[in-house]
C-alpha cells in the first residue's frame, strides 16, 4: 500500500515534470505579464560594448526615457542560438536601436560566450551575469532565452519566454512604450 | 404567522445541517489517530519550497558509480548533507544545461556554511555520449567542476541505477541524438532518504531554502 502510495507520488511528480517541461518548451513565442515590478539592477560587468546601467539603457542617447529590452541568454543555450540572428536584426532596425541589452547568464566560460557573440555578429551591448544572481533577481529559471520588456519608468511590463522574432520584439516594445 | 413558522423550520433545518457537517468534518480531521499523525507529518513538510514532498520518506535507492575522473562515488558517503540528485546528459540541448546552471546559481546564493551542507550529483542518461572528456567539458562550461559529481558508467551499470530511481531514459525515436528522460531533481535528506522533488523549472531560491531542512532530517 505504502509502495503504491510512493509510486503514485512519484508518478504525480513525473506528470508535474512533464507539465513543467511543456510550460518551458511549449510556449516558445508567448508572453506573460510580470506585474509591473521595478526592474532589478543590471550586472556590472560588460562582456561586449559599453557597461550599461538601467538608467542609461532607458535614456539611450537622448534625454527622454523610453521602453527597452533585456535579453538573457547563454552560449550553451541552443534556443538562444536560434534567436540570435533575430535580436541582432532588431537592434539594427530603427525601432530597436539603443533599446536593447543582452545579459549572458550563468556562463562561466568567457571564451565560449565571446565566440557566440562573434559568430552571430552581435553589435548591441552585452553584460555578464557570471554568478547568475541577477537573472535570479529577474526571475529566470524557466528556460532561456528570456526577454524582459521594460517600460519607460523602468518597470517590467512583460516577459517574453523563448526565442523571439523581430516582429514579436517590435510589438512588445511598442506595447511597453504605451504602458 | 405561517411565513414565520416556515422560516423557523428552514433555519432549524439549516442549523442541523451545519451541525452535522461540522461533526463529519471533525471526525474526518481528528477522529482517528492515524489521520492526526498524517496531519502532523504534513505540517512538518509544509515548509519545503519543493514542488513535491514524498511522505513518508523512504531510503534513497542505491547509487554507487564512478565519476568522470574515474573515482568511485557512493551516495551514502554524503550522509549528514543534503544531496541533490538529477539525471543529465552532456549533449542535451535544453533542460540539462538549465538544471545544471540553476543548481550552480543556487549554490552561489548560499552562504559558505550552507554550501558545505549540500552535494550535487548528476547521473548520466547517455552511457555512450557521456565520455570522461565530454563530462569534464560540460562541468567546466557550467562552472561546476569540483562542485558536482557527474557519475558515468556502462549501459548496464547505468540502467540498473535508472531502474532503481524510476528514471526512464530512452533515445528519441524522431531525433536519436536526443534522449528522453525525466528532468526532476531529487532532494535527499541528511539521513539518506528521498524526500523532495523539484521540477526542471525550479527556482534556485527553492533549493537554497530547502537545503538546510533536508540536511537536518
Amino acid at each position: 500500500m505504502r509502495a503504491r502510495g510512493l509510486r503514485a507520488l512519484v508518478g504525480g511528480a513525473l506528470v508535474l515534470g512533464a507539465v513543467a517541461a511543456l510550460a518551458i518548451f511549449g510556449l516558445a513565442s508567448t508572453s506573460s505579464p510580470a506585474g509591473g515590478r521595478p526592474a532589478p539592477a543590471l550586472p556590472r560587468e560588460s562582456l561586449s560594448g559599453p557597461r550599461l546601467t538601467l538608467a542609461s539603457l532607458l535614456s539611450g542617447s537622448g534625454r527622454r526615457r523610453h521602453a527597452a529590452l533585456i535579453v538573457f541568454w547563454a552560449s550553451w543555450c541552443t534556443s538562444c542560438a536560434q534567436e540570435a540572428p533575430a535580436i541582432e536584426s532588431f537592434f539594427r532596425s530603427a525601432e530597436g536601436h539603443d533599446r536593447m541589452v543582452g545579459v549572458d547568464w550563468s556562463d562561466p566560460e568567457t571564451g565560449q560566450a565571446r565566440s557566440f557573440i562573434r559568430h552571430y555578429k552581435w553589435t548591441f551591448p552585452v553584460l555578464r551575469d557570471i554568478e547568475g544572481t541577477v537573472g535570479n533577481d529577474y526571475g529566470l529559471g524557466a528556460g532561456l532565452p528570456d526577454t524582459f520588456v521594460l517600460n519607460a519608468r523602468g518597470r517590467i511590463s512583460q516577459v517574453l519566454r523563448g526565442p523571439q522574432t523581430v516582429s514579436s520584439l517590435r510589438s512588445a516594445l511598442a506595447r511597453a512604450e504605451r504602458s | 404567522m405561517r411565513k414565520n413558522g416556515l422560516n423557523l423550520r428552514v433555519m432549524l433545518s439549516l442549523a442541523v445541517l451545519v451541525l452535522a457537517a461540522g461533526v463529519v468534518a471533525l471526525v474526518a480531521i481528528g477522529g482517528s489517530s492515524s489521520h492526526a499523525k498524517q496531519q502532523r507529518e504534513q505540517a512538518r513538510t509544509d515548509h519545503f519550497d519543493a514542488a513535491g514532498v514524498l511522505e513518508p520518506p523512504k531510503p534513497a535507492p542505491a547509487l554507487a558509480l564512478n565519476n568522470s575522473l574515474g573515482q568511485p562515488v557512493n551516495i551514502d558517503q554524503y550522509r549528514g548533507k543534503a544531496v541533490l540528485v538529477t539525471f543529465l546528459y552532456t549533449n542535451c540541448p535544453d533542460i540539462c544545461p538549465l538544471i545544471a546552471s540553476n543548481l550552480r546559481v543556487a549554490q552561489n546564493l548560499m552562504s559558505a556554511s550552507e554550501r558545505a551542507k549540500v552535494q550535487l550529483i548528476a547521473v548520466s542518461v547517455d552511457p555512450k555520449g557521456d565520455t570522461r572528456k565530454a563530462v569534464a567539458a560540460f562541468l567546466k562550461s557550467h562552472g561546476l567542476s569540483g562542485r558536482m559529481q557527474y557519475l558515468i558508467g556502462s549501459a548496464k551499470e547505468l540502467a540498473r541505477v535508472w531502474e532503481a530511481w524510476g528514471v526512464g531514459a530512452s533515445r528519441d525515436a524522431q531525433q536519436p541524438q536526443f534522449i528522453n528522460h525525466n528532468g526532476l531533481v531529487y532532494g535527499i535528506t541528511g539521513s539518506g532518504k528521498r524526500l523532495t522533488l523539484y521540477t526542471p523549472e525550479f527556482k534556485p531560491a527553492e533549493i537554497v531554502h530547502d537545503v538546510p531542512l533536508l540536511a537536518a532530517r
